[in-house]
Parts: C-alpha cells; structure tokens; sequence
C-alpha cells in the first residue's frame, strides 16, 4: 500500500523526527564502518582505510542534509521550525513584541467596534427581510419641505397598494394605546395595529403564546421574536382592509387606529424617481376624496424614502464621520506596526546577513521573515478581536449611546474581517521590509554597517519621521473633532431655552370615549385633577397644554390679524392652557395681564402672545389690544370658526420648536375654547419631579378609573433623548477616537525618538568628552522631537481647516472655525508630544562618554 | 566489461538500479552501491550523497523496507529489501527503460 506507507512515513517524519534523524546518523556511521572494514580487508592500513573511507563517504552533515531535504513533510517540517525559531525572536524581545501587539490590537480591536456599530447601526440596521427595499411613502408639500406625510387613512393605504406598479407590497402600522386591566387598575399599553400581510411583508414570523387584554378581550395568538420592536410595542394586532371607514373625529373619540404608516417593498431594480411618479398618480386621485380634511397640500409630489433613513435620520452623518475617524485611527495604529518593524528590522539586518553568509537561501530567509510576520499578525489581530468582542459588550453600558432601538448591534464578522486584514497586510509588509532592504545587498556592507548601525538604520528613520509626522497631524484633527464636539455639547447642556427644565413632570392623558367631548366635561376633569396633584406634597404649580415646553408645540399655523396687510402669509405657533401655565412654566410676563382663572372658566376670547410674535409682528406697535384669528380652528369641525382672540399680555420667550430652531411666534388661549382632543399635564415639582408618577396616576383612577396617564416623564428626561443623547454619544466616540488616536501617535514619536537617541549614543558621547553640557545634549534631542511635533502639527492644522467643514452639521452653538478648540488641541499635542521626546532625551543626557565610545 | 571512467547516472536510472540490485536480495547500502559498481563494470558509482537521499525516498514511497541487521563481520547496519509494491515497480521500470533503450538505438541506427 505505497499510499499507506507515504502516510505513515509523514507522520513519522513529522512527529518524531528526532529519532528519524538518530536512525539516519546511525546508519550513516554504519556505511563509514562498513567502508572502512572494507579498506581494511584489502590490505590497507587502518589510518589510510579510515581516511580513505571518509573521503569517499564525504561530509556527514551533507549527506544527512540530503536525505532530510527530500523528505515526506520536510516543508512542514521547516516551518514549524521556522515557527519555533520566530517565536524566540518575538519572546526575546518583549518590548517589542508587546508593543507591536498592543498596537495591532488597539487598531483592530477599535476599528472593528466602530464598523461594526456603523454597519449595524446604519448599512443594515433592521432585522428585517430585504430591510433596505422597505421604503417610507410619503407626501411632500412643494412649498414647505417641513410638510411632510406618512400617515394614510386605510382606504388610502389600500389604494396605494392596489393601484401601484412599482411596489411588490405596501403595508400599513399604526401605534394603538389600550388599557391593560390589572388588578383592577388601569394602565395603558402600547399597541401596533397592522395590515394582514404585515408579517410576510417584515419577513418575521412570531412564537406563541396566549391570553386576554382590553375590555374587548382579545386573545393573544402569537409572541414576536424579541429582537423584533417594530414601533417600540406591546402587542401587534391586525385589522380588514376593508373596515368601514371611520372619519378622523369618530376615530379619535372611539380610539379607532386612523392614520396609518406606509411602508413599500420597492421592486428589485425599480428607481426612486419611478417609484415616487408611479405613487404621485395615486394620491392625486385621491386627492378629491380629501376636500374636508386638508390630507393633502395644494402642490406637493411623493417621495420615497428608505425605512433605514426616515427612522436614524440625521444620525447616518455621524456615523459617517465616525468611520472617517476610525479609518484614520487604523492609518495611524497601522503605521506604529509599520514603524516598530522598521526598527525591528534594522537591528536585524547583521542576523540576515550572516545567516545568508552561512548558506541560507533567499527563499529560506524571506520566509522566516515571512513566517515571523504572520505569528506576529496572527497574535496582533486575535487580541484585537477579542478586544472588538469585548469592547461592544461594555459599549452597551456606557451612557449616552444611541442607536436606533430597531438595531441589532453585534460584532460584525465582515468589517472585523477587513480591520484585520488592512492590519495583517501592514504587518507583512513592513514584516517583510528586513527582506527587501537586507537581503540580496552585499554581505560584507551588511555585516560592517551592522555592527556600527549607521547608514541602513538611518535609511529607516527617514521614513519613521514621516510616518510619525503624519500621525501627529492626524491625531491633531483628531483631536480637533473632538474638541468641537465637547465645546458644542457644553454648549447645548448650558444653553438657556427661557425656562428652567428642571423638577417639571410632564405626561399624556387620554379620557374615554364621547364622555369628556365637551368644554364644560374637560374643564371639570383637568380641575378637578390638577388641584389634587397641586396638593401632593413637593409640588408647585400644575398646569395643562396641548404640546410639550421648549420641544414641541401645534406647529406653525396660519394666522390672521385684522388690520395688518402682508403679503407673505403669517405663521404662528399656538397652545391652549389654562391659568396656571406661565407660573408652572416661570415665564415672566413681559407686558399686560396673564390669563386669570375667570378667562379659563369663562373661556373669553383672550390671548397672551410671547415675546417673539409681538417683536415679529407688531415692531412698530402695541399689539395689546388687537385680535388674532387661528385659521387652523376653522378647519376642525369641533372648534369654534372664525374666532378672534383678543390679545391681553405678552409673556417672555421660551424654546418651542426644540433646540435645533429660533423660538417661533406663540399665541396663548384659554384651553376651554373647545373640548377638542387629548391633553398633556405638565406639573413643577420642588425636587425629584419623576417621583410624581405614582400619585398622579392614583389621583385620575380617583377621578376616573378610566382616564389615563401616558408616557408619564420628566422635561429633562425628553430633553435628554430629544437633544442631549446624539451630541453626548459624538462626545464619546469622537473623544475615544481622539485619545486613541493620540495615545497611539505618542508611542509612535517616542518609539522614533528613544530609536534615534540608541543611534546617537556615540555621537553624544563624543560631544559630552569634547565638554557639551547636559542642558545641549537634552536640546538637542528635544529640538529633533519638537521638529516632528511641529511638522505635525503644522500639517494637521492645514488639514482641519479642510475636514472641519465635515463636521459643521453636527456641531450646536458653536463655530466649526472654533478658535479656543483650534488653538488648545495643537497646545495640547505639543505638550504630550514633549514630555513623549522628554523621557528619551532624558536617557541621552545619561550617557556616559567612555561608554558610548566604547562601542567603537 | 570495463568501459574506461564513470559515468554520472541518467535521470530516473538511479531507481531501476537499486530496484534490481535489491532484487536478488537484502542488502545493506554499501552492499547496493558495490552491486551497482560491480553489474555495470564500475560504469555507475553511486556515491552516499546519492545513495541515501534515493534510499529513503524509494522506502517513503513503499518500494522497499529497512531493517537493522547484523552484517557478515557481525557488524550493525541497515538492509533494505524489495516490498511488493517495489517489485511491481521494478517491472514497471524495466519495461519503460527497454522501451527507451530500443528508441534511442533505432535513432542511432536510423543514421
């Protein structure tokens, strides 16, 4: 069986060569013996025979070497020796193995986090079948691009999905709030209600389960896999297509699901622009069926944007900013391998030429370098791995990260795949360097240079500066990113918005059915309720409103005030609250009255505008006095039409758009104007304002068992996950990227400057014998530093100019041309970049000169 | 027999040789390389740095086994002998080398 005995012979060559090789010597010896018996048996002396016999055997060691070299396994065989002997070298050389490792490490390992979070978070973010083909259907005003629409009645929806040509599927979701009957109290739940071909159009299909909920029971058929949180539900429950249309109001005081969200499977290879033209035919056909409930802008045109999109918004450009950093993290760790391998390769190059003098071929020396170069990527990148792994594992921890809630954020096997090969690939190369520089050149310049280390070592400094020059500057920008970024999240946490957010509960109500429609109900019930929660213990002022202070409001509406001529229309936003509202809020009133409890029980056609509007409107005038008509009340059936409120104060400015807009014109009405709608309570607390919960939610159970509280929060817990999260997550990653990056590069220059001091020592030593101070020799050494900092930091700066511009989107409050960030980064670069050339310098002023010149 | 120096061996001959020197019997490596000399008239001298690395390959291969013997002096020392596979071959191999051998002499002749 040759095919047995070749397996056999492997194995054995391969695992106990070492009797393989004593075999091979003792018959070797034999064959001498037998030589030399046989000489003897002729006649000849025994010292000509053993001669004799040693010359016709010849060199032992060549014969052996023969024998071996055409071995089963012999390449494996030398590799694993090949390993071996790298090993040694790696372990010989601590310093420098751990640092290369630490290196290779820090690079992937970070890299592979942030790639991972952006390929999860951003290029793929849903669990979901074919998730970039979903897109959001939506409506567009021609005139406000602010004006836009997801929401379709269901017949609409239907229409979209029946009359279009471009999408495989359309399916609607709408959020649905139920009460949950436990134990005799209430509690809302967060309900999705879906089209029927919702699961085959998400591609996710549920577990099981049973069980009841809502005064209607229902039952529950099936569980949704946990990672699936379409809108954030409870529960998903399905509805007809062909439900009998309910209108808006019927919808709102019965809690029908009303406006639906649309999403569309789009075609494989269908363009956006078709897509959008197929769907404008559509809704303007539908467009006449809407008269009454203004669903649709004069002039508009549909768009399609991607799920991914229309839900992460802004937020794909912060991560597109982030990839750009960590790219350059990666050039910048990437380069420190670069530039310990060129050390690691100059003081190697006397090992290669002598082992090539001693008859080691090119072949065989390339792949020991080869070889070393792969253990040490090899161990490089299985740290850096581990690192990414763990990395993302504590990232879920550390407060301020956001990502959108549909993600699935695990480690990325394809992104850590090209982290480390990028790393990998600057491993070999620079790995493979000692080959290309020392190998092939002349033997004897090798073996002389070596022993006095100048011209070849030099050869590889020139291009460690450079590399570390470019590190410096790209830590700079770095560095200035992340600067930015904190100057801009200070900004915005200091920013004043007109009042103070803090110890203000702020929540939802919803009143059931028909039962509260009226003024006279409402203005009841809200008395009733808020002069209970004014009494809890710690509270100072409780108030109703239809929006949320500083974040969001009803909107710009049209406004008609008598007697003013313009031609542009006037936009106003509006909130309807009842007397206690400005002192809850603590806005100070500017001019005039505020609204007394007589124009709340009353409802008087009064009005308190802020500050803006009457700047805005009234610049020449006192607008006390005049009267303002909302329009958008004339378009809701259960409003009073063409009503003028008369305008009694002015109270002071405070944010009403968010954030991210100049505070907007605002009229203030009494909130019994009409018994329209759901209401929010807003409640100022002396401390601890979302301890209020509890007690609220007793008192409306007291009240009405089945008035609920919604979404109960904090001001400042909105503001947090509404304007504070993003800006505090580009803190984060931006400074991690910062301090990496600039950790990094400092091992980069001090590793070139304690390289360049070992090749100096002779020369110190020679300037201290000729009488050079201590305070020369540390000049000297720092001025050489200094150069590659200042080199740096002169072309990072150069660059920022350029990549600041980047980041002006994500930045609030603050300019990009930031002077106190663009001044204190390079400052502070050069301060760590110093005390990085000090400790070498230091070193070079110990020389001692008998020593130094020693080495000679 | 004798015709004058040695030559240096054909490649892939080395194998048929040590094949048929084997096939008479055991033999130690000396043992090979003096049968060689001995059947081609000293026209073939296989020196160790041949012999050796050819040995070990033709018994990776299957060819031949080894053992350790005593040899005629009561000496140690390693014997090769033909396996099946290795007689198979060396039938294989003479076929090959007489069909080349009669080639090249209807080439000479041809002339």
């Amino acid at each position: 069986m040759p095919l047995f005995a070749k397996g056999r012979s492997f194995l054995r060559n391969v695992f106990s060569s070492r009797r393989v090789d004593e075999d091979l010597d003792g018959e070797v010896r034999a064959h001498l013996e037998l030589l030399t018996e046989e000489k003897l048996r002729a006649g000849v002396p025994r010292a000509e025979a053993e001669r004799a016999a040693r010359m016709e055997l010849g060199r032992v060691e060549q014969v052996t070497e023969q024998v071996r070299d055409q071995r089963l396994g012999n390449w494996l065989q030398s590799v694993l020796s090949d390993c071996r002997y790298g090993i040694r070298q790696l372990r010989k050389n601590p310093a420098f193995t751990s640092v290369a490792v630490l290196a290779l490490a820090l690079g992937v390992g970070f890299s592979s986090i942030v790639f991972s979070i952006f390929y999860n978070g951003i290029l793929h973010p849903f669990p979901y079948r074919d998730a970039e083909r979903i897109k959001v259907i939506t409506v567009v005003s021609d005139e406000d691009p602010h004006w836009r629409r997801s929401g379709y009645r269901l017949d609409e929806v239907f229409a979209l999905r029946k009359g279009n040509h471009t999408f495989e599927d359309v399916a609607g979701t709408t959020s649905w709030d139920v009460l949950y009957t436990k134990q005799g109290v209430n509690e809302p739940i967060h309900g999705v209600v879906v089209t029927p071909n919702f699961m085959d159009f998400w591609g996710v299909r549920p577990l099981l389960g049973r069980g009841f909920i809502d005064n209607r029971p229902r039952t529950i058929i099936g569980v949704m896999p946990p990672r699936f949180f379409l809108f954030g539900a409870d529960f998903y429950t399905t509805i007809a297509w062909n439900r009998p249309e309910p209108t808006e109001e019927d919808a709102m005081a019965n809690n029908l699901p009303f406006f639906f969200f649309a999403s569309g499977m789009l075609k494989k290879g269908v363009a956006p622009a078709t897509a959008n033209a197929d769907l404008l035919a559509i809704a303007l056909n539908l467009v006449p069926l809407h008269k009454e409930d203004k669903a649709f802008p004069e002039k508009f045109h549909m768009e399609t944007p991607g799920f991914a999109e229309a839900i992460v918004g802004d937020f794909t450009k912060t991560m597109y900013l982030l990839i750009g950093s960590v790219a350059l993290l990666l050039f910048i760790s990437s380069s420190n391998v670069a530039s310990l391998l060129l050390v690691h390769t100059s003081s190697r190059v006397k090992e290669i030429a002598l082992r090539s003098a001693l008859g080691a071929s090119r072949a065989r020396l390339v792949r020991q370098l080869f070889v070393e170069s792969v253990i040490l990527g090899v161990i490089g990148c299985v740290a850096g791995v581990l690192l990414a792994f763990l990395g993302l594992r504590t990232l879920t921890i550390v407060p301020g990260i956001e990502v959108p809630g549909e993600a699935d954020l695990g480690l990325n096997w394809a992104v850590v795949l090209f982290a480390v090969a990028i790393s990998f690939l600057t491993t070999l190369l620079f790995g493979l360097s000692p080959a290309i520089f020392a190998v092939g050149r002349d033997l004897r310049t090798n073996l002389q240079s070596a022993g006095v280390n100048a011209s070849t070592a030099h050869r590889g400094t020139k291009v460690r500066g450079a590399l570390v020059v470019a590190q410096v500057a790209i830590s700079l920008i770095l560095l200035v990113f992340a600067g930015l970024m904190i100057h801009s999240f200070v900004a915005i946490t200091h920013f004043d918005p007109g009042i103070k957010t803090a110890n203000m509960f702020v929540a939802e109500t919803h009143l059931p059915g028909h039962q509260y429609d009226s003024t006279e109900s409402k203005r009841a019930f809200f008395s009733q309720v808020l002069t209970r929660i004014s009494a809890v213990p710690g509270v100072l002022h409780a108030t109703t409103s239809l929006g949320f202070p500083v974040l969001w409001g009803p909107g710009s509406q049209d406004v008609t005030i008598p007697g003013k001529a313009h031609d542009k229309k006037w936009r106003t936003s509006f909130e309807a609250v009842d007397e206690n509202y400005f002192a809850t809020l603590g806005l100070p009133l500017l001019r005039g009255g505020g609204l007394s409890s007589s124009d709340v029980i009353a409802a008087h056609r009064v009005a308190v505008v802020n500050n803006t509007f009457a700047q805005q409107y009234f610049p020449n005038d006192d607008p006390i006095g005049h009267s303002v008509k909302l329009n958008v009340l004339d378009e809701i059936p259960s409003t009073p039409h063409d009503a003028y409120f008369e305008i009694v104060g002015i109270v002071a400015d405070c944010r009403n758009w968010g954030f991210d807009r100049p505070t907007a014109p605002e009229v203030f009405i009494p909130y019994t104007f009409s018994g329209f709608g759901d209401r929010n309570i807003l409640v100022r607390t002396v401390a601890n304002a979302g301890a209020l919960t509890h007690p609220a939610r007793q008192i409306f159970n007291d009240v009405d068992s089945n008035a609920i509280i919604n979404r109960p929060d904090t001001l400042d817990s909105m503001l947090e996950s509404h304007t504070f999260m993003r800006p505090r997550f580009r803190v984060f990653s931006f400074s991690a990227c910062a301090g990496i990056g600039l950790g990094l590069s400092l091992i980069g220059l001090f590793g070139v400057m304690a390289y360049s001091v070992t090749l100096q020592t002779q020369e110190f030593g020679i300037r201290m014998a000729l009488g050079a101070l201590t305070g020369d020799i540390l000049a000297l050494v720092l001025r050489k530093g200094l150069l590659l900092v200042g080199g740096g930091i002169v072309l990072g700066l150069g660059a920022s100019f350029f990549a600041v511009r980047v980041v002006k989107s994500q930045l609030w409050g603050v300019s990009e041309f930031d002077l106190r960030v663009l001044l204190l980064a390079p400052l502070a670069l050069l301060a760590a970049g110093l005390l990085a050339c000090y400790l070498p310098a230091r070193r070079a002023t110990k020389v001692d000169p008998l020593v130094a010149l020693r080495y000679e | 027999m004798a015709t004058g120096e040695p030559t240096t061996l054909l490649q892939g001959t080395l194998d048929l040789l040590i094949l048929k020197s084997l096939a008479t019997g055991e033999m130690h490596g000396l043992g090979v390389s003096r049968r060689i000399e001995q059947i081609t008239g000293g026209t073939f001298v296989v020196k160790p740095g041949s012999l050796f690395p050819a040995l070990h390959r033709m018994e990776e291969e299957g060819w031949i086994s080894s053992f350790w013997g005593d040899s005629e002096n009561n000496r140690r020392a390693k014997y090769y002998r033909l396996t099946k596979p290795g007689r198979r071959q060396l039938e294989a191999e003479t076929k090959r080398w007489s069909r080349i051998s009669l080639a090249i002499a209807r080439v000479l002749e041809a002339s």
